[in-house]
């Protein structure tokens, strides 16, 4: 809460630094997030500032410009207080490396007509499958715990990283395909590390980011009021919805396969569950469209009413939206295309698609068979349905009913819930076995 | 000034306004006297077998409760009528009788409880826990006071050497919320007691924010508590007491303050009192020759010992010296802490006891 309140603060007066140094302000005080949001452990987020560096090395057509160069200055200058204040010898010699690139000589060692070749598609494709294995790692428990094991390192805790490695991957497959627009240092910086989607999001892309951000734009009260109501919103749907519910929620600590709670108990944890998850997943992102909107900025939605949706496909259209498009635009569209123009049955081809797709959107939570499970559970939802619009055929009597796509949409929406209900026994607890223990005891079976 | 400046001027001043309104109605209505009763236990959910305390609220679906009229509502002792054939015993106490580290089905109370001994007359032994964490007499004195319109037909108090230091006095959240009870308990005990004065503010909601959330947190954790009956984080490792000791051997006795046991006994008026010296941890390891444990010297709790008896006796009060009955390796993680096992067999002392002094 604290935190919020600081970062919608700062966000306010930013107002005060002229325009031309707005984006730079908005970058110095999310390297300073990055900062002091990381655990204690491994230097991530000097890690995090040698990635964005690194990447858009890789990616860009224009030398380093001037303000590039301040913002290099900027994140050294935020990474040498981390070192003074950590005691850490390496983010001192990575300040001391910006510094060192921030001068004029690599500007000029940089040439300007930098064209994409195969070559550095070829490096593109490395990048993301290095960010890919760093993400399975992080995400893989038990990788973590062999890291606390072998006291490799005590904290695997990358603050944001599964939304920072998923705009890198982004910037990096639309330059390999051709599509990513011409960026500067400082722009590329801010959009993988802005402050207020640091920690929950949402996913936006860096072609619609970049142009907001830079939009000239004059002080307006109707920021703050605006902002200010979205963030309050956010604050009551995460802290007193969401952590209320949190009480009733299902969770493994109320979940004890050999005494497991009575019927009805578990049929209200589990709706309970539904409702904790949107309210505070929505309060987050709330408060992330908020501070954008003190700032000026129109960050994307990322929740519109999922649990009002009539059908899977439509339920998935409306939660969390900016994962599930990138997923839809860089994981389902291109794997549909391939298995299409290789021949696979389209029926087959739609089937894989969709349950990889969704597979995938389950281990990004987190690298276990419940995610999976969770994934393949949603994918076979979508699946069905997809395969049920074009095979059910009302009787017409009941389709020129005034009232029957009233019922339909109810029944719909009912059904729709029940099932994503359902799949959050795969994600609300820790292994399989717990989870069709409760399964079994909703179905009645034990 | 533009139309954007006058809706933010009229906005943060809406919201000032209605904060300041909302602040004096609640001056006004002060409504936690009213919230400590009225409570989701003992109807949608069982009452608890113990009162609200938590050292890590987010593992335990609990949290500390320092009001005493909303601790005794959400309490089963509150949710069940006394019947004729029932001897109610109500145990005060410490965080040893309250079940540090074991489940609330696991403490002495409990166990006395399970045990459904008879009486000479015929009415069963039904045992409630009213005890709360940290070694306290004027906190349990003032449990006492609440406790005896429950009609108990027994009253055990057990207390340790620090239950009667008065410098810890003031140190429960229990004494400070209920402070003024607690200074009028204290000035009969002849004990000066320091506690910071209320003001205008802690009346008001901004003040009272932090009691109102932990009385809604201890609402809705009610279905927790239904759902696992788990109303404390359960420590993974068991660890024994500290083996070898410290060879210091200072004990400021002049901070034990008697005076409290003589006020609280007498404050039972009618209802019978069992005093109890608790149980500790006799350690055999470095420097155990001078000390018994890391909390007491062997020469400070020796006097203890022998001052409690002699007043016991001078006071005709019903005394149970306890201080050697559970073998060290019964004790975990500290001095007064034990198994559910010592527990049990403590309770089946303390049964026969009850039921001796009644034939």
């Amino acid at each position: 809460m604290t935190t919020v309140l600081l970062w919608a603060l700062l966000a306010a007066l930013s107002w005060l630094v002229p325009m031309r140094f707005r984006p730079l302000s908005w970058l110095a005080i999310s390297v300073g997030a990055l900062y002091t949001l990381q655990a204690p452990g491994p230097d991530f987020a000097t890690v995090t500032l040698l990635l964005i560096v690194g990447v858009w090395w890789l990616v860009r057509r224009d030398p380093l410009t001037r303000s590039d160069q301040l913002a290099l200055l900027i994140c050294a200058g935020i990474a040498f207080c981390a070192a003074f204040l950590h005691g850490s010898a390496v983010t001192l010699a990575i300040g001391l490396a910006l510094t060192a690139a921030s001068g004029t000589t690599l500007s000029t060692l940089i040439p300007s007509e930098m064209e994409d070749n195969s070559t550095h598609r070829r490096l593109a494709v490395l990048w993301i499958m290095a960010l890919i294995a760093l993400l399975v790692t992080l995400k893989t428990p038990a990788l973590v715990s062999l890291s606390r094991v072998t006291l490799v390192t005590p904290n695997l805790s990358w603050f944001g990283f599964s939304y920072i490695a998923f705009r890198l991957m982004h910037v990096l497959i639309d330059y390999r395909n051709g599509r990513l627009p011409s960026l500067t240092l400082r722009d590329f910086a801010l959009y993988v590390v802005f402050f207020p989607t640091l920690s929950a999001g949402p996913i936006d892309r860096v072609g619609r980011f970049v142009p907001d951000a830079l939009t000239e734009r004059r002080f307006k009260a109707r920021y703050l009021v605006a902002g200010g109501e979205r963030i309050l919103w956010g604050l009551f749907r995460k802290f007193v919805i969401a952590d209320s519910l949190a009480y009733w929620a299902l969770s493994p600590a109320l979940i004890d396969p050999a005494k497991m709670p009575r019927f009805g108990d578990l049929w209200i944890m589990l709706y309970v569950y539904a409702f904790y998850i949107f309210f505070d997943f929505a309060g987050y992102t709330d408060i992330a469209i908020g501070i954008g909107i003190l700032l000026g900025l129109t960050l994307p939605e990322n929740f519109r009413r999922p649990y009002t949706r009539a059908n899977i496909a439509a339920f998935w259209n409306h939660w969390h939206i900016t994962l599930s498009t990138w997923y839809r635009d860089y994981v389902f569209t291109p794997l549909s295309r391939t298995l299409l123009r290789a021949n696979w049955p389209p029926a087959l081809a739609a089937f894989i698609a969709q349950l990889g797709t969704m597979i995938l959107i389950g281990l990004w939570h987190g690298v276990s068979w419940n995610f999976a499970a969770w994934g393949a559970w949603h994918g076979m939802g979508l699946y069905v349905h997809r395969r049920m619009l074009t095979q059910i055929r009302w009787p017409s009597r009941l389709e020129s009913q005034l009232w029957f796509p009233r019922v339909l949409t109810v029944g719909g929406v009912l059904l729709t819930f029940h099932f994503v209900a359902l799949g959050w026994v795969f994600f609300a607890l820790p292994d399989l076995h717990s989870s069709f223990a409760v399964f079994a005891r909703l179905l009645g079976i034990n | 000034m533009g139309a954007d400046g006058r809706l933010l001027r009229n906005v943060l001043l809406k919201a000032l306004l209605l904060f300041m309104l909302f602040n004096i109605a609640y001056y006004v209505v002060q409504p936690l006297p009213l919230l400590d009763h009225l409570t989701l236990y003992n109807g949608v959910f069982p009452g608890r077998e113990r009162f609200a305390w938590s050292e890590y609220p987010d593992q335990s679906f609990s949290v500390s409760l320092a009001r005493l009229d909303a601790q005794f509502a959400s309490h089963r002792l509150a949710g069940i009528p006394k019947t004729t054939d029932e001897y109610r015993v109500l145990f005060l106490g410490d965080s040893s009788i309250w079940g540090l580290e074991v489940a609330a089905d696991g403490t002495l109370p409990a166990c006395l409880d399970r045990l459904k001994l008879s009486m000479p007359d015929g009415r069963t032994i039904r045992a409630y826990n009213l005890a709360y964490p940290a070694p306290n007499a004027l906190r349990d004195t003032l449990i006492l006071r609440h406790a005896l319109t429950y009609q108990p037909d027994l009253m055990v108090w057990p207390i340790t050497l620090r239950s009667l230091s008065q410098r810890e006095f003031a140190l429960s959240d229990i004494v400070l919320a209920q402070s003024d009870e607690a200074m009028q308990i204290a000035r009969a005990a002849g004990i000066p007691l320091s506690l910071p004065a209320a003001n205008w503010i802690d009346r008001t909601f901004w003040a009272q924010r932090s009691t109102l959330g932990t009385w809604l947190q201890h609402q809705l954790q009610g279905f927790a508590w239904r759902a696992t009956g788990i109303d404390t984080a359960p420590h993974e490792f068991a660890a024994p007491p500290q083996f070898d000791l410290s060879p210091e051997t200072g004990y400021d006795m002049t901070d034990v303050a008697y005076p409290m046991l003589v006020t609280g006994v007498a404050m039972a008026g009618n209802a019978p009192m069992l005093l109890i010296n608790e149980p500790i941890y006799l350690s055999s390891g470095k420097n155990s020759d001078l000390r018994y444990n890391a909390d007491y010297p062997r020469a400070a709790y020796d006097q203890y010992r022998a001052e409690l008896a002699s007043l016991a006796t001078q006071q005709h009060w019903r005394y149970l010296d306890l201080w050697d009955a559970v073998p060290p390796s019964q004790f975990i993680r500290t001095a007064l802490h034990y198994t559910p096992e010592a527990a049990c067999s403590i309770a089946r002392l303390i049964g026969e006891r009850i039921r001796a002094a009644a034939q």
